[in-house]
């Protein structure tokens, strides 16, 4: 196992583009990183300039303690689950586990003991008879696991392979990799990962740390909980959380209580816990999470009731989201399915009350988009 | 190919029985002149050229023997020996040359590449006339006259370019995710070549067999510019022979033999034909 | 990998050196030779433009058959490209036997080209042979396809199209491919089955078309056996193309100054035409999927 450090990375394609812009990037021995963002925020490039299969135009990449720009793809010590499984169709399961051992030259013996194992581990040894052809897509999906395990590399590194499957599917292979993942460190054998994905759930349920990247620059690094609670701009805030952090634009106001957020007619009084640092003034984007708007008057600090005009609800079952509009920005609240009976009997544009925790307010920066706290 | 066909694939309004009228004629008037020559094998001269029915008035498979022995010293096992002696040579040669050019000209980024693919396509539209006389005059030059070299040696070098351009085409639609998981594994380009190119390429391989396997049978111009002795020329070559001495032809000689050298092409494609025609189909390939 | 530019033109490298030694030195060698007088015994002699001259005005037999290959060419191609597909379309239906119908129009086009077939064809067209006596069968006089020379050149533009199995089946695919979506849409526009075929049809498979035409002329231009085995380039000349008249005039009568000189009015021939159809295609060949780009 080893620790994978970019520093400095660049890449620039023959036609000028510029998709991966300086990235500093430390994956410890073990952990399991995440690299998420929308398309084109050049993820997959990057997990694959790590593989050998993209050329690094600037920059170094480490794994472990080399340096490994200029090393082939077999030789990195990596190994690669990909979005489309890439099984060989000519080749039985078994051989399509044992094709790359067999390649270096690893005894038989020791082949059959890695292919074995890996089956057991990922529950496919009644499949190692059977082409691709033959597999379902999660079956596919885990022989191309196994591939990966039995290599023993120093890298895993996974490019959106849940993508193909559908979405019950998804979540069970979700809890699966990830209990792969800890299991393997618990037997002492703790398995540096790189995944990459779009799909936010999916980071933030498997990543240990999880990087957000968008356009080829890194926005934050940080572990899931302090992506959620403390993004660092406004793009993290928005991409991280489903359904999505509310974002208005606003302006900071004085106010008789110290400050407040000016929307439209409304000033809703900001705690002091979330003042910025640097300001008192001037435009700024005001965001606040679904769940941090009630329709219920709650006791609490900072809590702001403002009237608002119902568009619709849709029920989840368990919740409802409750889309509205205040002073002209639409939001959206989250609240149990308890509190909002008879919400979807009320006509559109009906009167409604929102209260906002202001104290789970975030503040940006109406230009860059940087966190204010 | 283009994006993915229906189920079922073609136009499912109107009725069917007025295109299986139409089909069914046509069928008729296109392979019936080819059954009536195998019926007319059995025939004399005098049946032959009175009756339009095919079947014979009895079997007699005088005419086979006949024809086979020729009226030259050879019989026809001479000849049919001949052209599998080029015909399968230059198979092989096609098949290797043809896979490694057109690996090179999907996968691989090279010096002057857009050129030499611009002259691939190019050569694939100048006259083989044009082409023959400089060539024989080349051959000639070395020595190699009345050999079969010239009937294959530039096979070797890939010139059959509707095959490279047929293979290029088939990989080109092959996504690369198991070349890079192969690269991954630890695979050189040889070993690439052959674990997962060739496999993969193996329906266009069957097709580049069939096709040159039928066409090098038929051919004619090369062997009659190529080839002077009788011992060695090929069946197509023979044929001509067996009709251009004399004015009084024994034609159901002539025609059982021209039956007979018909039927490897015809096997080879009964055998081979789900491949066949859906390979022509995508690569674009003259019949 | 598939970076290594050393690696990519290694592998390329057995078509590079079959390029140069194969088509292009001897393409060379065929345009040099033009200019000479050559009878492989002596070597060759230089005389400038006089072949060409000679073809051009004092060879009354070139203009015959060049007559005689332009004919083949414009009435064999359409002929047999229309032919494809109008099987083609009429195939293209919901039906069982599609593949039977398939294979048994595609094998004549891969049997065609052979020697068999030419002798066989000879035979078919003979005075009394079985076309004559099918013709019989309706009252008609027999026809002297082969002795006529107004009738001799039909006999190999029919062979020609009998072979149109090739062309018919890459227009099967590209009709096929036709989503069927657009039709029914075209219907609840109100377009008559006519209408769907001229404004819909045709318009999306002019790639396919234009394809087929280019290939089709090129072996058109080519064509040799049937020619050869079949009429022998008569009766009178009438079935003399330009790729007997090539033969002759290197393999048989050892003038292969002249010979080449002819080859090259051939090729420029076939080049001439290639361009021309590609350059007429920006205004008639529909690309679905490409975005329009200015021109």
């Amino acid at each position: 196992m080893a620790a994978v450090t970019l520093s400095k990375v660049e890449k620039v394609y023959p036609n000028g583009f510029k998709a991966v812009h300086g990235v500093d990037l430390e994956v410890r021995d073990g952990e399991f990183m995440v690299l998420v963002g929308p398309s084109g925020c050049a993820k997959s490039t990057l997990l694959r300039m790590i593989a050998g299969l993209e050329s690094i135009t600037a920059g170094e990449l480490r794994i472990g303690p080399r340096v490994v720009n200029a090393l082939p793809a077999k030789a990195r010590g990596i190994a690669m689950v990909f979005q489309n499984y890439a099984l060989y169709p000519h080749m039985k399961v078994y051989e399509n586990l044992a094709f790359g051992l067999k390649l270096a030259g690893t005894p038989k013996a020791e082949v059959e003991r890695r292919v074995r194992h890996a089956a057991q581990l990922l529950e496919i040894e009644h499949l190692l008879d059977r082409l691709p052809k033959q597999l379902s897509g999660g079956q596919a999906q885990r022989v191309a696991v196994g591939r990966a395990i039995v290599k023993e590399p120093q890298v895993f590194l996974f490019d959106e392979p849940l993508s193909n499957l559908d979405a019950k599917l998804r979540a069970a292979m979700r809890v699966r990799i990830t209990e792969l993942h800890r299991t393997l460190r618990d037997q002492g054998r703790p398995a540096t990962t790189i995944y990459v994905t779009h799909d936010q759930t999916e980071a933030m349920t498997m990543g240990e740390r999880i990087c957000v990247l968008k356009e080829g620059v890194i926005q934050q690094l940080d572990t899931p909980v302090a992506l959620y609670q403390r993004p660092a701009n406004a793009f993290v805030a928005g991409f991280i959380g489903s359904p999505e952090m509310n974002i208005v634009e606003a302006e900071l106001v004085p106010s008789a209580s110290g400050l407040a957020v000016r929307i439209g007619p409304l000033a809703l009084a900001l705690p002091p816990t979330r003042a910025p640092a640097d300001r008192t003034s001037g435009a700024v984007r005001f965001g606040l999470r679904p769940e941090h708007i009630g329709v219920v008057a709650d006791a609490g600090q900072g809590v702001v009731r403002v009237d608002a005009a119902l568009r619709f609800a849709e029920h989840m079952g368990n919740e409802v989201f409750v889309h509205a509009e205040i002073a002209g920005a639409q939001v959206t609240a989250r609240v149990p399915a308890g509190r909002a009976e008879g919400l979807h009997a009320q006509p559109r544009g009906s009167a409604l009350a929102l209260y906002l925790h202001m104290d789970a307010a975030h503040l940006f920066d109406a230009a860059s988009g940087a966190s204010l706290l | 190919m283009s994006a993915a066909a229906p189920a079922s694939p073609g136009d499912p309004r109107g009725a069917a029985w007025p295109r299986y009228v139409v089909l069914g004629l046509v069928s008729i008037v296109m392979l019936y002149p080819l059954v009536w020559l195998v019926g007319a094998t059995f025939k004399n001269n005098a049946e032959i050229f009175t009756q339009i029915g095919f079947w014979p008035s009895r079997l007699d498979f005088g005419a086979y023997a006949r024809g086979w022995k020729t009226s030259t010293e050879y019989t026809f096992a001479t000849y049919f020996l001949n052209s599998f002696l080029i015909t399968l040579p230059r198979i092989v040669v096609t098949v290797v040359s043809c896979v490694l050019v057109a690996y090179a000209f999907a996968r691989f980024e090279f010096w002057g590449k857009r050129w030499l693919f611009a002259v691939m396509v190019g050569t694939m539209m100048l006259p083989l006339i044009v082409l023959r006389l400089p060539q024989y005059l080349m051959f000639r030059e070395v020595g190699a006259l009345d050999t079969y070299w010239p009937l294959i040696l530039p096979s070797a070098f890939a010139t059959d370019t509707f095959f490279v351009f047929m293979l290029v085409q088939f990989l080109r639609a092959i996504p690369r995710d198991m070349e890079e998981a192969a690269m991954i594994d630890g695979c050189n380009a040889a070993q690439m070549l052959w674990h997962i190119i060739v496999p993969l390429l193996r329906p266009a391989i069957v097709s580049v067999i069939v096709f040159q396997f039928i066409w090098t049978m038929n051919d004619f111009m090369g062997p009659l510019i190529f080839l002077a002795s009788v011992e060695k020329y090929p069946v197509s070559l023979a044929l001509k022979m067996s009709i251009g001495a004399t004015e009084e032809v024994e034609w159901a000689n002539v025609i059982a033999i021209s039956v007979v050298a018909l039927i490897p092409s015809v096997a080879v494609f009964f055998a081979a034909q789900k491949h066949f025609i859906e390979g022509a189909a995508a690569g674009g390939i003259k019949g | 990998m598939y970076e290594n530019k050393r690696l990519g033109f290694l592998f390329v490298l057995p078509f590079v050196l079959g390029v140069l030694l194969f088509k292009l030195f001897p393409f060379v060698m065929s345009f040099a030779l033009s200019f000479t007088q050559y009878d492989v015994m002596d070597p060759p002699v230089y005389v400038g433009l006089a072949n060409y001259r000679e073809l051009a005005f004092e060879d009354p037999l070139f203009r015959k058959s060049l007559g005689v290959t332009l004919a083949f060419a414009l009435l064999a191609v359409p002929l047999r490209v229309g032919f494809a597909l109008f099987i083609a379309h009429v195939l293209n239906h919901r039906m069982r036997g599609i593949n039977f119908f398939r294979s048994a129009f595609y094998l004549p086009s891969i049997l065609g080209g052979s020697i068999a077939v030419a002798v066989l064809w000879r035979f078919l067209f003979a005075r009394n042979g079985l076309v004559n006596g099918v013709l019989g069968v309706f009252g008609i006089e027999p026809v002297p396809w082969l002795a006529d020379e107004h009738y001799s050149l039909w006999t190999i533009v029919l062979l020609f199209m009998w072979q149109f199995g090739s062309a018919m089946v890459i227009f099967l695919a590209a009709l096929q491919n036709v989503p069927q979506a657009l039709y029914e849409a075209a219907e609840i526009d109100g377009a008559s089955r006519w209408q769907q075929f001229r404004r819909i049809t045709v318009p999306l498979i002019t790639p396919v078309i234009f394809f087929n035409v280019i290939m089709q002329m090129v072996h058109a231009f080519q064509e040799f056996n049937a020619p050869y085995m079949i009429t022998e380039g008569g009766p009178l000349h009438s079935t003399y193309v330009l790729a007997l008249y090539i033969y002759d005039q290197s393999f048989r009568y050892f003038n292969f100054g002249y010979g080449s000189a002819l080859s090259w009015v051939l090729f420029a021939i076939v080049a001439g035409l290639a361009a021309l159809s590609f350059w007429s295609s920006r205004y008639w060949v529909f690309y679905a999927g490409e975005k329009e780009t200015r021109r």
